[in-house]
């Protein structure tokens, strides 16, 4: 199989994070911050030198604030809603996947708050940011900027966003369900408050990970109420930081999963990685528009603007029906409409869908070439 | 010097706490204990210092303490 989906998660793990999650079944198999034996201690310390790692990782100094979850999902859901639920306005972009549309319509739809969709305009930065600042009310609390979009691509200029968010005494929450492992990015440097990430995309971790590190962690509340193996005699949620928000047993052969994903991603260097990964999308779409009957959405892709994803269609069939031609030849792409309502109005593909095909850190430049004399075939018999 | 008992209700404040200790040069060690927290399920920094110069450190990083002990 020629594995291109890895913008929903990648695929294969390094040995290094299969070996930490089988290791975690061995060694770190007891309940952390719940049993004072050995093992139990142990575990606790080996999460708590995950969450180190994650965190300085992000550029955050207090571990504490750093969060696991189970997901992307799960970190967006918690910010949004514990911002939101106060009232208030915020701004999205119009590539936003539905993990960030779904709550804030939700909010909305309960008459708590309110939001506007901003436009993004490819490859110029200046003028995206000029999108946002236009729709900034007094009322707005929150800037919601995806690093890149998940079916197109396109990047966002966070720290250009982070700084308008700033500026204007906003909120920045940066969405890097696409660039964590890709695109180095420092909350010390860059301001930006929330940061929300998978652990089992670009950060090479297990499925059923996720992150979410806080700079305003006491603008945070609690969605899941239940044990944390502390104030067990009392009835409310502790307020401590990280135990807050994770109420309920971990998932520690994960979190020793992403630890090691981790590690592999800082070893590599996330320039590398991306360089890498853009030079094989580049080779991609340039052969891609080469077809005839091939239907790009975006322009070249660049480093700078565009993230190792490559979305099409072949002739007039739907990107499903491309994803499933692909399939038959044992190309794993993603085919549809890929959670992402707002980005399919943006470029009118919400009849057709698209085809997706997005490198990940451990494609090569062989299976890039395989995959285009495949493209190439179909594309003669459709 | 003496050996002091730093009460606290995180793991991860406790275990924080430890390693900020250990790279300031104190003898510390974390350990779970449920008696001596009024609240129930705590977790406690055994140290060997002094108390106000261990405090300090704790106090610095943000790490919130219960209660302190001199051990016995």
């Amino acid at each position: 199989m020629l594995y291109f989906d890895n913008a929903a998660t990648t695929f294969p793990k390094p040995a290094s994070v299969r070996k930490a999650v089988e290791e975690a079944f061995y060694c770190f198999g007891a309940n952390p911050g719940r049993s004072g034996h050995k093992m139990g201690m142990e575990t606790a310390k080996k999460v708590f030198e995950a969450r180190k790692k994650a965190a300085d990782f992000f550029g955050l100094s207090e571990s504490e604030n750093l969060v696991f979850t189970k997901n992307c999902t799960e970190a967006l859901n918690i910010v949004l809603m514990s911002i939101g639920s106060e009232g208030g306005h915020f701004i999205i972009s119009d590539l936003e996947h539905n993990s960030v549309l779904r709550p804030l319509f939700e909010l909305k739809k309960l008459g708590k708050a309110d939001f506007s969709v901003a436009e993004v305009f490819e490859s110029e930065p200046e003028k995206t940011v000029e999108s946002f600042r236009k729709l900034i009310r007094s009322d707005t609390k929150m800037i919601v900027a995806t690093g890149s979009s998940n079916v197109f691509g396109i990047k966002l200029p966070i720290k250009m966003l982070a700084k308008l968010a700033h500026e204007n005494g906003i909120l920045f929450l940066a969405d890097m369900a696409q660039t964590a492992g890709s695109e180095h990015m420092d909350m010390e440097k860059t301001g930006v408050d929330f940061i929300c990430a998978p652990g089992h995309k670009g950060l090479l971790g297990p499925m059923g990970t996720g992150i979410l590190a806080a700079k305003r962690p006491e603008l945070l509340k609690p969605h899941l109420f239940g044990g944390t193996g502390s104030y067990s005699l009392l009835p409310n949620q502790p307020e401590d930081l990280p135990e807050m928000l994770e109420s309920g047993t971990l998932n520690v052969p994960g979190i020793c999963g992403l630890f090691a994903g981790i590690e592999k991603v800082v070893s590599e260097g996330e320039d590398k990685i991306s360089e890498r990964e853009i030079g094989l999308a580049q080779k991609l779409y340039s052969e891609i528009s080469k077809i005839k009957n091939a239907t790009l959405f975006t322009g070249f892709p660049e480093k700078e603007t565009h993230s190792a994803v490559v979305s099409f269609v072949l002739g007039d069939l739907s990107g499903e029906k491309t994803a499933e031609k692909l399939s038959e030849k044992g190309v794993a792409s993603r085919g549809g409409f890929h959670c992402s309502a707002l980005a399919h109005q943006k470029m009118n593909t919400e009849k057709r869908g698209t085809c997706r095909l997005s490198i990940g850190p451990l494609n090569t430049e062989e299976e890039i070439l395989k995959l285009i004399g495949i493209i190439h075939g179909i594309s003669k018999n459709i | 010097m003496k050996e002091y008992f730093f009460l606290l209700s995180s793991i991860t404040s406790a275990m924080k706490g430890e390693d900020l200790l250990r790279k300031n040069g104190f003898r510390a060690s974390v350990f779970r204990d449920t008696s001596i927290n009024p609240y129930g399920c705590g977790y406690v920094i055994k140290v060997f210092g002094e108390r106000e110069a261990v405090s300090q450190v704790l106090k610095k990083a943000g790490i919130r303490v219960n209660e302190i002990r001199e051990s016995r």
